[in-house]
């Protein structure tokens, strides 16, 4: 998540979704919180009933518009715009938090010479090189201009190329009345929400903001999440209870595999993937160049970085890679091998999701493991996704039903003849969640523990066990080999088995006997002391001479002793705003990021209502109600010298220490790669002209044009209406997990399409009828869903229809209906590569597809034993639904 | 044997339990998401078959009603007004901020999630003639699977529409109240489920203190409209024990405004049927005595 | 807006109105028969005994419907574990309990030719159950929460005096089919007279009709018209057209014998309506 780490210093939500509990005003955008995180937002909803102010912006009006006490209606894609026009309003009443501007973050940090901003570059920044459509990333344009070694800086922010003035003029164009000509809402809209996060912001009161998917599957979507942190950092609601910015992520563990990554680009706990570049070659050419942060999100800026890269806490970068090589390669690691670094695959180019199946739909990819994952009706242009598949030698599907993903060979609608596809599917069935130990680790970095209950029915196994044995597998395979390419193999540290056969809760022997030691696992994750082989309590105590071990850095502590699994704990105990028992958060079970700002420069907390650590003089530390995100002994007083490296070179009043001079960064002079500030571009497929600059999109947006995605042209009149997708309450992401469950079918049991009345009597669109929407990648049939909760928005005079797209359903399953993603286009932004399925344009029709593309549902399974006593139970402990015709019979 | 003792079975009266304290539910419209959460934790416990897959366009509300195999059921309503052009001439210097910042949204979508409401006095269970329908212990309105026949008087009594005869055994199905949890110190599935604390369950008592300090809460605040609906008995019907804070009028909910127990005038009917049968019966000996014929 | 219909309407279809109309019958005819033994013995002897041969089987017919009608059928019996006066349903049952055991006990006298004063005393015992029997369903339905039903006052009264009038129908038709004029004569002039009483009754069920307005719990507007004809096809058809039949064609045994049909088939009619109403305004999934 570039767009939090290049504000703050990591890519996470900076707060816990409890403490929105403690908001006085929470903006929910880009995020339908109350359908999609329906048991998070109780705390939004708790702060609410405290008198706080509940804010919607969306396109459409959901189940979380119904609990908000204002709803702004805007135009899919014109976030940047509306937050922009927010930004502009709070400098042009001078509503934003001076003293946390002034010592927290860069506004006053001076920008090199030669710097273009988007206002004066029609839309474009420094450095664009047309060529290539990036950045180019060594012009170093973005970078900060160096005094005397560091940083230039102008407290007085007057200096006209001061972050403060650079910022003021960037969004000076973004007033509320052109704002709203963008998003189609009201001036007195944008003007609303600005007064309503300023007034609740300052040393009394905290907004928090909360966003999702709505914001980050945009070409945009990096720069939306950017310009929410600019608001954060100038109201000052970053590190202090009930503010921040709370992330909330669209799968249940997708923090966790972001931090022990599933990324082709980073290691776990975002240490940059090595590259296949010869400053990368040895480890301590990698330590030296790789340079933690910056290269983890691969960029470079200016000098300033050249020199300084190692102040910040990613001075400690060489420990947690040896640590983590000390972990993977275990005894075979050594100094003498440069810890087996040569044996870690090194990048090469865009491997990300999309790009990958982009090259396996062009035949560039042979085989698959896909685990967890339903790209079929899920992805992106799901045609091309399905294409890809049927190009595959081989696939294996892991799952819990046999989604589109696996029977796409036979029951895809589309195909005609089995035979023909070349395919070989294996689907292997998968253990759920109760029948399996492991870890989520959520949105709020929080890492839970869930307990087995009971064994998975017949050959379903758990994910663990088929990595685990397929590892094994290759090991064997290998064991004989010599050759050097197979190191990486034979040296890989593997042993996950069991001490003791498992047992169940009940204490019964487990059925599977071959299950690995998921606990093991974690105790790798967490890390160990080689020389007595003691579990590490904290990344501090992590070494890079090789003794220490350590899978991911961040994730240390969390099992501090050989018998304390910390995200097992569950001790729900509130200590003032914060739950430190409650299973573990890293980093160091620490619970709001960045909490060093919670207290002024001097330390004391901004006030006394929201208050987290402050400075104690008598203790000379860092003491509250929170883990001190700060090092525990530095006073606010402390001032580093010219030579200073690492943490010593934070001040004591820089609270974001991950970043090099410790400031939140309004501007990010690196860490994005479509600009240091986030600038209104329209979406790849729009219906109007981008208002604000010549550059109508994202002019680093990647496309993968080919004959199978085929997008729009620039305001293409054959597709005026704007489209986004969503999700229910009722389903989870493409429905293989809730498509096969009847209690959830039964409560949304078929595809429908969201539309005004407006645009329904425009088309001749029925309610409940079906329709037809298109786009040039393809066409589906849906029920219409004619309703007041989708409104025509004004744009530039003229009436502009959206219509919303729910995504979950497919081919396979007790309900099947038209897949969203048959719609949407494979188009990446540039930092994440992700997709743009939040808005995109379509045209409509009433009426079905003259050949219909539904599928065919599996029958719904009857619930078990309906009528059967369940074994061994009193009747009058059955469940009462058990319902039995001849009850009287056979009683307990 | 089998039919001998199954003939048996319905007469024989075991021990009641003593008494507990009375429990119920206490729902809170305005804490409703819509997430049917409830709806799915009661069909999971309860072990209730699906209803069938049915879009209605009904706003999000596929299954409509509660039924035999649905006992919890989550009411959508919307309610927009006709959208109004956006106002031309912006002028922020004349904008009023307080007023902007005051200004209620133009449009809402309730959410309720409704209930078997375990009236306090509860004509279900005053007309079941097999002693099916019982208040237990909790004080709350249980169907005896094993006892109820079907004969479908209670679904005919029941002002609210919620018990319902299930065609799967033919016999009258409706929330327990999670009487089998309860038993076992656990609150009922859909309270447990409900992850903004919408359905709330507890000693009927305490209940309606929270609930009326609720009210003031609300009041506090500025919601406008906010009641509760069976509180407290009315001339025509009696309090319910599962209850609920509305904003707009019970119709609305899909709730009767003005339930009325349907044995309110048993009494007088009696007499009156009793009158038609003496009128009757007079006409009869009356001719039957006559020296005419 | 008309208020949203919330009730459910009870599973009730054909067997109910069978049992209606079979129970309507069999304790209109009992009753008749029992006042005819108790009353006038001398005379028509040999009608009720006819009667009482008749009842016991409609009886029975009745106890399949009643029975067939549960949704477990196996379970009728349960009912008969609790007797509680507050449900009008509970107290049919024991009625009817008591009322087909005297029906029974009716028609083994008469096979085994008992002597006249067992078969009075048996007639005398069972004119209570059989009345309470011919009544208490209005009150069974009068007491519930459905439209069109619960605000039917007079409904038990109705139902009284509509089952005493279907018993003399069944006896005009006996007396006309045995060829005894002056017996028919008398039922002629019962029918008719109970005919005018069932006819205020249905006035009395009507009457709150128009002025509370029950029909306003009907959703939609082309129901309650359709409610409205009914109600109205059911006084003239119904009532007007046997009373005329009875007032004029006197001695004519075919007209006595259309008269007695268009009773029966008029009071299975307006019960099979009933049993319908609320299914009518309540749409819902039962």
């Amino acid at each position: 998540m570039p767009g939090l780490g290049a504000s703050f210093g990591r890519g996470a939500a900076t707060t816990f979704q409890r403490d929105l509990a403690n908001s006085d005003c929470v903006l929910i955008m880009g995020s339908n919180m109350a359908e999609a995180h329906p048991v998070g937002f109780r705390w939004a909803l708790k702060a609410r009933e405290r008198g706080a102010r509940l804010i919607h912006v969306d396109p459409r009006f959901t189940r979380t518009s119904a609990m908000a006490d204002t709803y702004v209606a805007i135009r899919a894609g014109s976030d940047v715009a509306f937050l922009g026009g927010i930004i502009n309003y709070l400098l042009e009443h001078d509503l934003w938090f001076h003293e946390y501007v002034l010592h927290f973050t860069n506004a006053a940090t001076v920008v090199a010479e030669g710097y273009v901003d988007a206002e004066d570059g029609g839309g474009l920044f420094a450095g664009f090189d047309p060529s290539t459509g990036r950045y180019d990333r060594d012009a170093g344009a973005w970078g900060y201009s160096i005094a005397g070694g560091a940083p230039e800086q102008d407290p007085t922010l007057r200096h006209p190329r001061c972050v403060f003035q650079i910022l003021r003029r960037h969004f000076a164009r973004y007033t509320p009345q052109t704002v709203a000509e963008i998003c189609g809402c009201s001036p007195a809209d944008v003007i609303r929400v600005a007064e309503l996060l300023a007034r609740n912001s300052g040393r009394e009161r905290t907004s928090a903001i909360v966003y999702a998917l709505g914001w980050t599957q945009h070409s945009t979507g990096v720069q939306m999440i950017r310009s929410a942190a600019i608001i954060q950092l100038l109201l000052g609601n970053i590190g202090r209870p009930g503010g921040g910015i709370m992330a909330m992520r669209g799968h249940c563990s997708i923090q966790g595999s972001t931090d022990l990554p599933t990324l082709y680009d980073l290691l776990p706990g975002y240490l940059p993937q090595p590259a296949v570049v010869p400053e990368q070659a040895t480890l301590a050419s990698y330590l030296q160049n790789g340079r933690g942060f910056s290269a983890a999100l691969n960029n470079r800026a200016a000098g300033f970085w050249q020199e300084e890269a190692f102040a910040g806490y990613w001075a400690n970068l060489p420990r947690f890679m040896v640590s983590l090589l000390k972990a993977w390669y275990g005894d075979s690691a050594a100094r003498e091998n440069d810890f087996g670094y040569g044996w870690l695959p090194k990048n090469d180019g865009d491997h990300s999701e999309l790009a990958t199946f982009f090259r396996m739909y062009e035949g560039g990819v042979r085989g698959l493991f896909l685990i967890g994952q339903n790209p079929a009706a899920g992805a992106p242009n799901a045609e091309l996704n399905r294409a890809a598949l049927r190009n595959l030698d081989w696939l294996v599907v892991r799952d819990w039903f046999e989604h589109e993903s696996a029977n796409f060979w036979y029951a895809d609608p589309r195909i005609d003849d089995p035979k023909k596809i070349r395919t070989e599917v294996f689907f292997l069935p998968a253990a759920s969640i109760p029948e399996k130990d492991g870890t989520f680790t959520n949105t709020e970095r929080l890492i839970q523990w869930h307990e087995k209950a009971v064994d998975p029915p017949g050959d379903c196994r758990s994910d663990a066990w088929f990595i685990y044995h397929l590892g094994k597998r290759l090991k064997d395979l290998y064991r004989e080999s010599a050759l050097k390419r197979d190191e990486p193999i034979r040296n890989l540290t593997w042993n996950y088995e069991r001490d003791e056969p498992e047992r169940l809760p009940d204490g019964t022997l487990s059925r599977i006997g071959d299950e690995p030691d998921i606990e093991k696992v974690l105790k790798e994750i967490n890390g160990r002391r080689l020389s007595d082989g003691a579990m590490l309590e904290s990344f501090a105590e992590l070494r890079d001479d090789g003794s220490t071990a350590c899978g991911a850095w961040i994730y240390c502590g969390v099992f501090p002793r050989e018998d304390f699994n910390r995200a097992r704990s569950r001790n729900p105990a509130i200590v003032e705003s914060t739950y430190p028992e409650w299973a573990y958060a890293w980093p160091a079970n620490r619970r709001v990021m960045y909490n060093r700002a919670s207290a002024d420069p001097e330390g004391r907390p901004w006030s006394e209502r929201k208050k987290l650590i402050w400075w104690d003089e008598q203790q000379r530390k860092w003491i509250g109600n929170d883990v001190p995100d700060f090092e525990v002994a530095k006073p606010p007083s402390y001032r580093p010298g010219a030579d200073a490296r690492g943490m010593d070179a934070i001040a004591g009043d820089a609270p974001f220490i991950m970043h090099p001079d410790g400031r939140g960064w309004l501007y990010a002079p690196s860490g994005v790669k479509d600009g240091p500030l986030p600038a209104h571009y329209e979406p790849r497929e729009s219906v109007t002209e981008n208002r604000l600059y010549e550059t109508q999109t994202n002019p680093t947006l990647r496309e993968y044009a080919s004959e199978i995605n085929q997008l729009a042209r620039r305001v293409d009149p054959d597709f005026p209406i704007v489209a986004t997708t969503y999700r229910l309450t009722e389903h989870y992401l493409s429905g293989p997990m809730s498509r096969f469950n009847s209690w959830l079918n039964e409560l949304q049991p078929e595809m429908f399409v969201e539309l005004s009345p407006e645009l329904a009597n425009e088309r001749g669109i029925e309610h409940r009828g079906w329709m037809v929407v298109a786009t040039p990648r393809g066409e589906i049939e849906a029920r219409a869903m004619v309703t007041r909760r989708i409104r025509p928005l004004t744009i530039e005079g003229r009436t502009v229809h959206q219509i919303g797209l729910p995504i979950h359903w497919g081919y396979a399953g007790e309900t099947v209906g038209a897949i969203a993603n048959d719609l949407t286009a494979l188009i990446t932004d540039p930092n994440v590569s992700m997709h743009e399925a939040k808005a995109f344009s379509c045209k409509v029709r009433s009426g079905r597809l003259a050949r219909s593309n539904l599928g065919e549902p599996v029958p719904a399974a009857p619930r078990a034993n309906r009528s059967d006593p369940i074994p061994g139970t009193p009747r009058w402990a059955e469940p009462e639904g058990r319902f039995n015709s001849r009850g009287l019979r056979r009683r307990g | 044997m089998g039919i001998l003792a199954d003939l048996f079975y319905p007469f024989r009266r075991p021990a009641q339990p003593p008494a507990r304290p009375a429990t119920g539910f206490f729902t809170d419209t305005t804490l409703c998401i819509g997430c049917k959460a409830c709806e799915v934790a009661c069909k999971q416990w309860n072990q209730l078959p699906s209803d069938g897959f049915n879009f209605t366009g009904d706003s999000y509300d596929n299954t409509q009603a509660l039924s035999g195999t649905t006992w919890r059921h989550v009411v959508f309503v919307e309610q927009f007004p006709q959208p109004q052009k956006t106002e031309s001439g912006f002028a922020p210097e004349a904008l009023d901020i307080e007023a902007l910042l005051a200004e209620p949204p133009a449009g809402r979508w309730l959410m309720m999630s409704d209930v078997c409401k375990h009236c306090g006095i509860a004509p279900c269970e005053i007309a079941c003639p097999t002693g099916a329908l019982i208040v237990n212990e909790f004080s709350n309105i249980y169907v005896q699977n094993d006892i109820c026949n079907g004969c479908g008087y209670c679904v005919a009594a029941c002002p609210f529409g919620v018990i319902a005869r299930s065609p799967l055994d033919g016999h009258a199905h409706k929330c327990t109240l999670c009487y089998d949890r309860q038993r076992d110190d656990m609150p009922p599935a859909c309270a447990k489920a409900c992850p903004t604390g919408s359905i709330q369950f507890g000693p009927i008592d305490e209940l309606r203190v929270r609930a009326h300090a609720r009210l003031e809460e609300l009041d506090a605040r500025g919601v406008s409209g906010a009641y509760l609906y069976g509180d407290s008995p009315s001339a025509s019907y009696s309090a319910l024990n599962a209850f609920f804070l509305l904003i707009d009028k019970p119709d609305r909910y899909g709730l009767p405004n003005d339930p009325e127990r349907p044995q309110l005038h048993l009494r007088g009917d009696y007499l009156r049927a009793a009158f038609g049968t003496l009128a009757a019966l007079a006409v009869i000996a009356a001719s039957l005595m006559s020296h005419v014929f | 807006m008309q208020p949203r219909i919330v009730t459910k309407a009870p599973p009730w279809h054909g067997w109910v109105t069978a049992d209606l109309f079979l129970l309507s019958t069999a304790s209109g005819t009992f009753t008749m028969a029992a006042m005819v033994v108790l009353l006038r013995p001398w005379e028509m002897d040999a009608l009720a005994r006819a009667a009482f041969l008749i009842v016991f089987p409609l009886m029975l017919a009745d106890l399949a419907c009643l029975i067939l009608d549960l949704g477990d059928p196996a379970r009728f019996h349960h009912m008969l574990r609790t007797f509680k006066p507050s449900s009008p349903m509970s107290v049919g049952v024991w009625t009817i309990s008591a009322f087909s055991f005297i029906a029974f006990l009716a028609f083994i006298a008469e096979i085994l030719d008992w002597p006249q004063s067992a078969i009075r005393s048996i007639a005398a015992a069972g004119l209570v159950p059989a009345l309470v029997a011919g009544a208490y369903k209005g009150v069974l339905f009068s007491a519930t929460a459905q439209p069109g039903w619960r605000r039917m006052r007079w409904l038990g009264g109705a139902f009284a005096v509509s089952s005493a009038s279907m018993g003399a129908g069944l006896m005009l038709a006996l007396a006309a089919g045995a060829g005894q004029p002056g017996a028919a004569r008398l039922f002629r002039f019962i029918v008719m007279w109970l005919l005018v009483l069932n006819a205020l009754a249905v006035r009395r069920v009507m009457g709150s009709t128009a002025t509370t307005g029950h029909l306003s719990d009907v959703g939609d507007r082309r129901a309650a018209l359709r409610v409205s004809l009914c109600y109205t096809g059911f006084i003239v058809a119904g009532l007007g057209v046997p009373i005329v039949l009875c007032a004029i064609g006197g001695g004519n045994s075919t007209i006595d014998g259309l008269t007695a049909a268009i009773v029966l088939g008029g009071g299975l009619a307006s019960r099979q309506f009933l049993v319908a109403l609320p299914h009518r305004s309540a749409p819902n999934r039962t």
